[in-house]
């Protein structure tokens, strides 16, 4: 009797402290930019939204309900879509990929009563989750202001209902009272010199030294607002594991098979420099050839204004990642003196660059249109990528906190069988006109494409970004 | 002149079978019935022909001439549930169903003197593994082939009553036919498509040589010590033909794109190497008025199958160097043989096999483990010149899981067991 007792008590001792070895997934919250919205193709769209790694990680934890602010597809902007991978015309490889649709799609999940578990704001930087507040409301009235489209649909509160307390991204987070938090910004505190091919120190990039004061403002801010919540923050990657910036090579070959140098205005191009994505219509209208007479625009500081390129030198390329292991050493103490674990995306990113990711046989690759990680924007993952970041979040968490979340199944992925269960509070009509003038952020080029073209500028995550470029 | 005829006609009938199983990695020890149902400890037995196989040493000390025949029957199962993140928690497929039927044939005659002759046709490695067309493995292997035939002329010698040598060469002849799902991402749907098919095979026999060597004991007191070497074989196949088929993707520029990158209906030239493994055995057996006793520790030199090259002629972007990454192994046997009157004797063994293969390298080409195996057997002197065994193993596999770890990302639990029923007809002139 005295036995069973015995065992009954430690049998009860086992269950608490498996228990308390347990974190609690039941309300979960995401922080961070497009990377953390689903944001894919160019735009932000149910489609990719679903497939959010915030999205797949709720889907893990087994949480009923996760709230993410919608848009109906084709997405705000309308997502890429791949019209053609051979020319009809030439019959030569030449991916053209353009708008999946005229008319961008709409909020649909915006008259949910609470606040959004997934708070990411395509374009937002870190101080910008700080201050920066939306206003669904405008978006209703048509107001559409590309500069804040992404934070009205997101944040919609200028105040948090019933409060008086100014909505911010970490304002929304810390009354949502979650039970878990993760933590994904940093990315355009530095990928903006990337996407405009030129790092300048408070234009494309924040200052180390304000990153560092908002991160910690950031992190300390949550911690003391929730000092019971586990959180996990993922660092940055390099810009140099992404299509936008490996895809172009620096050289062309001659119909003689000839291997020759692009041009920029600053001089022509070596093997180790990088030409982005941006520059895909610029070279098939003979920019950069040589012999044409265009020189394809390295851009920087002219005339006392910045000018976007598409060049990004081997020197420019390092200055940016040695920026970003900047970036990371703070994050990775900021996150350690807030108890939360890093995922070292950066890591994980550049062992796929060199190595891939071997599935079921398959490799993925950080290559553009083929490697079936990245989307056809060339900075964002598309589905099949976000629940590989959805998967290392598993393992981190798992490892981190003792954790048994289930990991990923990825072949539903690879294959095209996954399923959702996102729950939509319910739809609202807006009228699609309002949102025409979203569409201005995206100019379509013109001229013949004969290598992968991209017939309209990506979201801009760069200041000024989204102008035609003016070579 | 019989003789010749049989041997022709065994031998013909041996190189059509199809010869294969695996376990022990893919070293198969099915050589003889008699040696099967006693566990395969029977290198320091090696009593009848079949010691060409066991321990060739033991040939010396036979009587006249001795043919021995025979093929095992084998049936294999294999189920694989998956793990996530690929292919997935629920994921359940099994391997299709095979039956492998590997044949045996060993002659030993006397050469002059102490001195004896003999030759072995056996399979000492096999594998084949086929999985269902579609399951989610297909890009890694749907179906794999080795045929491995070893023709191995021995000589023995009894130098002394209680002690004899023997040593031969092995020619191994093999046949690879490899099969495996090509999977490119289709930059339409962001997903995988299934684009075509790799058939690699070579229709011709490689070759490659080796040579084995054996010590028999005769201790005194029914005792007796056997040991027995096979050395490595490495065999190059230079003549293989890599067969690639297309499959529609329904989408005609993607499809297009690929047939640029892939030599579909140009059937360009393959190559592979296979390093098979060297194998020591030692043993001891007791061998009363009716009873036999005998155990063997078998070492097997798996290091040597460290990885497997896949060359497509001209292709470098289609070949590969597989790790294998195989460690040395050692198995154990032990038999029991008793007689029940002059005509007829019951066997019974234990064998446990420990796997060379790592968890990262476990696949569908190869989900190996360490296993059991409980035999049983009898051998019925029919007449005084005839003699036929019989053998049923059961070789239940321990449940291999594969961590999380394996290279191709393809992860979970294999439960693996095998049944084999053997038999051999002995022939004395």
């Amino acid at each position: 009797m005295k036995k069973a007792t015995a065992a009954l008590v430690f049998f009860a001792l086992g269950i608490a402290t498996l228990a308390s070895a347990q974190v609690n997934f039941t309300n979960y919250v995401a922080l961070g930019d497009s990377l953390t919205a689903g944001y894919a193709s160019g735009g932000l769209a149910k489609f990719y939204q679903e497939h959010s790694y915030p999205a797949i990680l709720a889907r893990q934890f087994g949480m009923a309900s996760f709230q993410q602010p919608l848009v109906s597809d084709p997405g705000i902007a309308p997502v890429l879509k791949l019209q053609r991978l051979i020319d009809p015309q030439t019959g030569t490889l030449a991916p053209l990929l353009v708008p999946s649709g005229t008319t961008p799609g709409q909020p649909i999940n915006a008259t949910y009563q609470g606040i959004y578990n997934n708070l990411a704001i395509p374009g937002a930087k870190t101080g910008d989750l700080l201050t920066k507040t939306g206003d669904i409301g405008k978006v209703q009235r048509g107001e559409i202001d590309p500069n804040t489209i992404m934070y009205d649909i997101v944040l919609r509160f200028p105040k948090i209902p019933g409060t008086n307390i100014t909505g911010t991204a970490v304002a929304q987070a810390i009354a949502a009272k979650p039970t878990f938090l993760s933590v994904w910004i940093g990315n355009n505190d530095v990928l903006g010199a990337a996407l405009a091919a030129v790092p300048i120190d408070g234009v494309t990039m924040t200052p180390v030294a304000t990153f560092q004061q908002q991160y910690r403002t950031l992190l300390a801010t949550l911690r003391s607002q929730l000092p019971n919540t586990k959180m996990v923050v993922a660092n940055i990657p390099n810009v140099t594991a992404i299509p936008f910036v490996t895809t172009i090579k620096p050289y062309v070959f001659t119909p003689q098979g000839q291997k020759v140098y692009l041009l920029a205005d600053s001089g022509p191009l070596t093997d180790n420099d990088y030409v982005t994505l941006q520059a895909s219509s610029l070279i098939a209208q003979g920019y950069g050839i040589p012999g044409t007479g265009k020189l394809l625009p390295d851009g920087g500081i002219v005339n006392g204004q910045f000018v976007p390129g598409v060049v990004l030198r081997a020197a420019e390329a390092a200055a940016i990642n040695a920026r970003i292991a900047q970036l990371n050493q703070i994050i990775a103490e900021e996150a350690a003196a807030v108890g939360a674990p890093v995922l070292d995306v950066n890591s994980i990113f550049n062992e796929i660059l060199a190595h891939g990711y071997m599935l079921g046989g398959i490799k993925l690759t950080a290559a553009f249109l083929t490697g079936g990680i990245f989307s056809y924007d060339g900075v964002h993952p598309q589905r099949l990528g976000y629940a590989l970041v959805a998967n290392e979040f598993v393992k981190r968490i798992n490892s981190a906190f003792g954790a048994r979340v289930p990991q990923v199944n990825l072949q539903k992925y690879l294959e095209g069988t996954e399923t959702t269960t996102t729950v939509m509070a319910s739809q609202v009509q807006i009228d699609p006109g309002a949102f025409n003038s979203t569409l201005q952020l995206f100019v379509p080029q013109t001229g013949k494409p004969q290598r992968p073209v991209i017939r309209r500028h990506l979201r801009p995550e760069v200041p000024g970004g989204g102008r035609p470029l003016r070579p | 002149m019989t003789m010749v005829r049989k041997c022709g006609v065994l031998l013909a009938v041996v190189v059509l079978l199809p010869a294969l199983a695996w376990g022990n990695g893919f070293a198969l020890f099915e050589h003889g019935a008699r040696g099967v149902s006693m566990g395969g400890a029977f290198v320091a037995v090696a009593d009848d022909a079949s010691a060409g196989y066991y321990n060739p040493a033991g040939l010396a000390f036979l009587e006249g001439t001795q043919a021995l025949a025979g093929a095992f029957l084998i049936t294999m199962s294999s189920k694989f549930r998956g793990d996530n993140p690929y292919p997935g928690a629920g994921y359940k497929t099994e391997m299709e169903d095979q039956i492998f039927y590997p044949p045996h044939f060993h002659y030993s005659a006397p050469l002059a003197g102490n001195f004896r002759w003999g030759l072995s046709m056996i399979a000492p490695f096999g594998l084949g593994t086929w999985w269902p067309d579609n399951y989610a493995g297909r890009f890694i292997s749907k179906r794999i082939d080795l045929k491995v035939f070893d023709v191995n002329p021995n000589v023995s010698w009894k130098l002394f009553d209680n002690f004899a040598v023997g040593v031969g060469f092995d020619y191994f002849l093999v046949q690879v036919d490899l099969t495996k799902s090509i999977g490119v991402i289709n930059p339409y749907t962001q997903r995988v498509a299934e684009v075509g098919q790799v058939h690699m095979y070579n229709d011709t026999w490689a070759g490659g040589w080796g040579y084995n060597l054996g010590v028999l004991w005769k201790l005194g007191g029914g005792f007796s010590l056997g040991t027995a070497y096979r050395s490595r074989v490495e065999v190059e196949i230079n003549d293989a033909k890599a067969s690639f088929v297309q499959f529609s993707t329904g989408y005609a520029d993607f499809d297009a794109m690929v047939a640029q990158l892939i030599p579909f209906d140009r059937n360009p030239k393959g190559y592979t190497r296979v390093n098979f493994p060297a194998e020591a055995r030692i043993g001891l057996a007791w061998r009363g008025e009716k009873t036999i006793v005998s155990a063997d520790a078998v070492h097997m030199g798996w290091d040597s199958f460290s990885e497997l090259p896949i060359t497509v002629v001209g292709y470098p972007h289609l070949s590969s160097v597989r790790p294998e990454e195989f460690r040395d192994a050692w198995t154990y046997r032990v038999g029991l043989e008793r007689k029940f009157s002059d005509t007829f004797a019951v066997q019974v063994g234990y064998l446990r096999d420990r796997t060379p293969m790592p968890t990262h390298i476990v696949s569908p080409m190869l989900p190996d483990a360490d296993r059991n195996g409980y035999s049983v057997g009898f051998s019925w002197q029919v007449n005084p010149k005839m003699r036929v065994d019989g053998s049923f193993l059961h070789l239940p596999f321990d449940n291999r899981s594969t961590k999380g770890q394996n290279l191709d990302n393809y992860n979970g639990t294999y439960r693996t067991r095998a049944e084999l029923f053997g038999m051999s007809v002995v022939y004395s002139f």
